[in-house]
């Protein structure tokens, strides 16, 4: 609920502020430090009143459902008719650490996270660079390189399934024509599977990570740049001094962003691997699908669900403050 | 047209008190200005003025009524803001027109009334032009006219010329004067620039920190500054400060390791005490035009300094003077011509001395 | 891959002498062959998938399976012999039942949408205005739910639908789009928001208007691309989404994705087809990031980097 300030009333004898958690009770009435435009109908301001019906509806959708979460992760859940919920404690959770599966499931994401952020963010820089260089045709090539962007997981999951097919895909015809591949299948080949699965990634989202360090490249301050080149400073050291720098905070946003993506997306493993060849796909975020729509055993599904939410808040809020860090820089 | 009188009014931000203990009369069709640094609370009390901000303490009469809790519509004040405010959506035939619109005033009236307004402003063949389209000077001729459109009792301006070039703004204050007298109206305009105030306003309300420094004509807040700070603040360059002591040998006299002066009658008249005690510290103040300035030793030249460096003006020249540890600028027409570290012999106009209080920062003379 | 270093100063320094306002503009001629076939390369990367998929939909399924042997290279060019035929597309419609995906997905975005832009609108205005002692916390709230991953959501979702006899409708796809749709469109016009000085609704507020018509007259125009993108990018996230849609969409609520992974099944692949919806799925979304290309990744950051 939003919580504004209780003010006093500036009438005489006016009432004292109700003592807030962690703030002194004062009894001197507090003026109204705020512009009129915050003044109170009913309890509230008119913001507050507009943010009401929203908050409502939000908690509805999102909280219910993360409590709902939270307790079910606390039993074995029925699955058959007739059979009841019984407490296990943190029975659940005990059993996800003790699971190979899971563990397993974040070594691989680990994988498929750092492999694809590295080369999405060398791809990236390489291709903002490049495309810093355009002036006229900036805007149509900008345009057609962030098409994959737009295209659903799954379409993205059946086009590489087809061009990674063992008999009729491209790539695999293009990949045993220069020699790179020996065996006869990638997708049903342990290492090579989940490279497919990165390409895929690497092709849809490399895009996005070139168009956000455009942006950024193009926010980098001219002066610093010519105070640079004054200065004497080669165009390499240019590049790591004052370019590179004034880029944090956008470097940081790119990579947040693009590691709750892939925690947050199973569409590809789903469509090409399936989690497979023999798990090597199967990620944490992918086993939980397995936990809770193959297996069904929803308290443990709640309770995996749980850890990987958390570890999501925790991105999330690390992303929250380099942003705001950002947005002040920006203001300027 | 209306007064608008502040009665004791304060102003708190939580524990910061922005504006403390403020009365002032603005009288009916009285341009009346606020004048001081960025800070000083007059931005906080022109908001409180147009409704815009609470007031914590205090009440605010326009017309003899208490207006302390009416919105700023039923106030029928206009408000040009500092940097326009105006709708970027809207052309600028439709931001004129905003104010009456929402009064449902007739279309035929509102014709006349965006015509007029733009008439009187020169912006007659902007009407069609988005604010985007227009240049600084031009969205400011804008701002004011949607203030005049609504013919209000008071017209509330914050720093309007604040944001346009140098010349622009001299241009502006000549304009906004001269609107100030074809529309006959009360005006109460906030700034941080003295020339502004200087020039423009009947009665100047000097602000620092919150608390009303003086307030008065330009004459009087110029020429006859209550303290420091207001002496201080007006005036381009700046009044000169010389810290001395006060010796009473049967008259008075100024002691200072590079000269003595002697106040004259005239200047004894003035003080507004006559028992300031023998050794008192006090700070004299010379504005820049106070003196007459020789290149040569002449009778009755009281101080000696050393040139330290020359800005000629054009028809003046400001001469930066080191007097031992002091330094001062000096303003006379150009004529002679004077060499850096050259000697430099300096004659006071006593009819234009300040005198203060060390201490208290107070003037000593009337 | 690995970037060459050596040859990086000199792309590198007509990359930095080509910043926007240079004063001085050195394009070496090598510098520009170099970006012209980096960015060839790139492009025919991008688009070559796209390309084999769009023929491949309209190719017969023997056709499109053709490849040239190893090491051919002259017989790419194969690919390009074929004679079009709508086989597929017709198939999708008459057997599969695609039009009614088509219609589910346009009625489960475009409805989520609307709802989401709506509140969304009314929540961000009042974040943004309001000085709320808790708006840092309700920022946290609202993206944490933003980024919270998909198979962790559903599951709940599933079972909460289930007791409710949501599960397989249309209404409760909606619902479930807008728990992510909702937290982005406050967050992303929040920020729209942001950007208006609040010194024009003051202005208004002065002439005459009430808070609401502020709102309405005022906030609301001048933030309309904000929320126009906003819009926009909830359509296609929701168009885009397989998992919700095959988990609460069910049997009677499905979607085109859903539809497409319907089409490979434990005995055969249908890839005709599944290339002919395929493109039926990505061309609008094309078409769409298109239009809002502007906001496009001030869109996609959540309003973290604008261009």
């Amino acid at each position: 609920m939003p919580d504004e300030e209780k003010h006093g009333t500036s009438s005489p004898g006016g009432l004292p502020p109700r003592a807030r958690k962690g703030r002194k009770a004062s009894t001197r009435p507090v003026g109204q430090e705020l512009s009129i435009l915050h003044r109170k109908k009913f309890g509230m301001s008119f913001y507050a009143w507009i943010l009401l019906p929203v908050i409502i509806l939000l908690a509805a959708i999102t909280l219910y459902p993360f409590f709902w979460m939270i307790v079910k992760s606390l039993y074995h859940v029925a699955t058959r008719p007739g059979q009841h919920d019984e407490w296990v404690g943190l029975k659940n959770y005990i059993g996800l650490f003790k699971d190979g599966l899971f563990l397993n499931g974040w070594w691989i994401q680990l994988r498929y996270v750092v492999i694809s952020l590295v080369v999405e963010f060398v791809l990236g820089f390489t291709l903002a660079l490049f495309l810093n260089n355009l002036k006229r045709t900036a805007n149509i090539i900008t345009t057609i390189i962030l098409i994959p962007m737009m295209i659903a997981p799954v379409a993205v999951g059946f086009l590489h399934m087809y061009l990674f097919n063992s008999s009729f895909g491209w790539y695999h015809w293009f990949l045993k024509s220069v020699g790179l591949l020996s065996g006869g299948s990638i997708l049903g080949d342990m290492e090579w599977a989940m490279a497919a699965i990165i390409i895929a990634d690497v092709w849809e989202w490399t895009p996005f990570m070139a168009l956000i360090f455009l942006a950024g490249l193009k926010k980098v301050p001219l002066d610093q740049l010519e105070a640079a080149k004054c200065d004497g400073a080669p165009p390499v050291k240019r590049f790591f001094d004052v370019v590179l720098p004034n880029m944090t905070s956008v470097i940081v946003i790119a990579v947040l962003i693009r590691f709750m993506d892939i925690m947050r997306y199973i569409d590809t493993i789903f469509v090409m691997t399936t989690g497979g060849p023999a798990g090597a796909t199967k990620t944490v975020s992918y086993y939980l699908f397995d936990v809770a729509f193959r297996y069904f055993d929803i308290g443990r599904g709640a309770a995996h669900g749980f850890v990987l939410l958390l570890v999501t808040i925790i991105i999330a809020q690390v992303f929250v403050t380099v942003m705001n860090k950002s947005r002040k820089g920006m203001a300027r | 047209m209306a007064q608008v009188k502040l009665e004791n009014v304060w102003k708190k931000y939580g524990d910061v008190e922005a504006v403390k203990d403020l009365s002032i009369q603005c009288k009916d069709r009285e341009f009346l200005c606020l004048l001081g640094p960025s800070g000083c609370g007059k931005s906080s009390t022109l908001r409180m003025i147009a409704g815009l901000e609470h007031i914590t303490d205090g009440k605010i009469y326009m017309d003899e009524v208490v207006v302390n809790d009416v919105d700023p519509y039923k106030r029928d004040i206009a408000m040009v803001f500092e940097n326009y405010a105006l709708y970027p959506h809207k052309k600028v035939y439709e931001n004129l027109a905003y104010p009456l619109r929402v009064q449902k005033r007739s279309q035929a009236e509102i014709d006349q009334r965006v015509k007029r307004a733009a008439e009187i402003l020169e912006i007659g063949g902007l009407l069609d032009r988005w604010p985007r389209q227009l240049s600084g000077g031009q969205k400011q001729r804008v701002a004011i006219g949607r203030a005049i459109v609504r013919d209000p009792k008071v017209f509330l301006l914050d720093e309007p010329i604040s944001h346009l070039d140098a010349k622009l703004r001299t241009h502006m204050r000549g304009e906004l004067k001269r609107l100030h007298r074809d529309l006959d109206a009360t005006m109460i305009y906030v700034t941080h620039d003295q020339l502004e105030a200087m020039t423009m306003a009947d009665r100047i309300a000097v602000m620092n920190f919150g608390v009303l420094q003086q307030l008065g004509t330009p004459d009087e807040v110029f020429n006859h500054p209550r303290n420091k700070f207001v002496a201080g603040f007006l005036g381009d360059p700046p009044i000169n400060f010389i810290p001395c002591v006060l010796h009473r040998n049967g008259g008075y006299q100024l002691v200072h390791d590079q000269f003595k002066l002697q106040l004259p009658d005239p200047v004894i008249r003035k003080l507004v005490r006559k028992d300031l005690p023998d050794g008192m510290a006090v700070d004299l103040g010379l504005r820049p035009e106070s003196f007459e300035l020789f290149t040569s030793q002449t009778a009755g030249s009281e101080m000696t300094g050393k040139v330290y460096v020359t800005e000629p003006l054009g028809e003046d020249i400001i001469i930066d003077i080191s007097l031992g540890k002091e330094r001062m600028k000096a303003r006379t027409v150009i004529g002679q011509s004077w060499q850096i570290d050259a000697p430099i012999f300096m004659k006071v106009r006593y009819e234009r001395v300040h005198l203060f209080d060390s201490k208290t920062e107070e003037s000593l003379l009337a | 891959m690995t970037v060459d270093v050596g040859a990086a100063p000199k792309k590198r320094q007509s990359s930095k002498a080509m910043e926007p306002d240079t004063i001085i503009k050195r394009r070496t001629p090598l510098g520009q062959a170099i970006t012209v076939v980096v960015l060839t390369l790139w492009i025919v990367w991008t688009l070559a998938p796209l390309l084999i998929t769009a023929l491949g939909s309209i190719k017969t399924t023997r056709e499109a399976f053709a490849t040239p042997p190893y090491g051919d290279w002259k017989g790419v060019a194969n690919i390009f012999k074929f004679s079009p035929t709508m086989v597929h597309f017709e198939r999708l419609f008459s057997q599969q039942g695609f039009g009614a995906y088509i219609w589910h997905g346009l009625v489960a975005s475009v409805g989520s949408a609307a709802i989401a832009v709506t509140m969304g609108t009314l929540g961000a205005y009042g974040l943004s205005r309001g000085k709320f002692k808790r708006e840092g916390d309700i920022s946290f709230w609202i993206i944490s739910t933003r980024m919270a991953p998909a198979v962790v959501v559903i599951v709940p979702l599933y079972y909460i639908f289930k007791n409710l006899g949501m599960l397989s409708t249309l209404a409760g796809l909606i619902v479930a789009y807008t728990t992510f749709n909702l937290s982005f469109s406050i967050w992303l016009i929040k920020g729209f928001f942001d950007d208006l000085p609040v010194e024009i609704e003051e202005a208004a507020f002065v002439d005459g208007d009430s808070h609401w018509a502020v709102f309405r007259k005022i906030a609301v125009p001048l933030a309309a691309p904000g929320i126009v993108a906003s819009f926009v990018l909830c359509v296609l996230f929701s168009w885009n989404d397989f998992l919700f849609a095959a988990v609460i969409g069910g049997h009677s609520a499905k979607t085109v994705p859903v539809g497409i992974t319907e089409l490979r099944t434990t005995v055969e692949v249908l890839w005709g087809p599944i290339n002919s919806a395929t493109i039926i799925l990505i061309i609008p979304m094309i078409a769409l990031g298109i239009l809002i290309r502007k906001y496009l990744i001030q869109g996609l950051t959540m309003g973290a980097v604008r261009e």
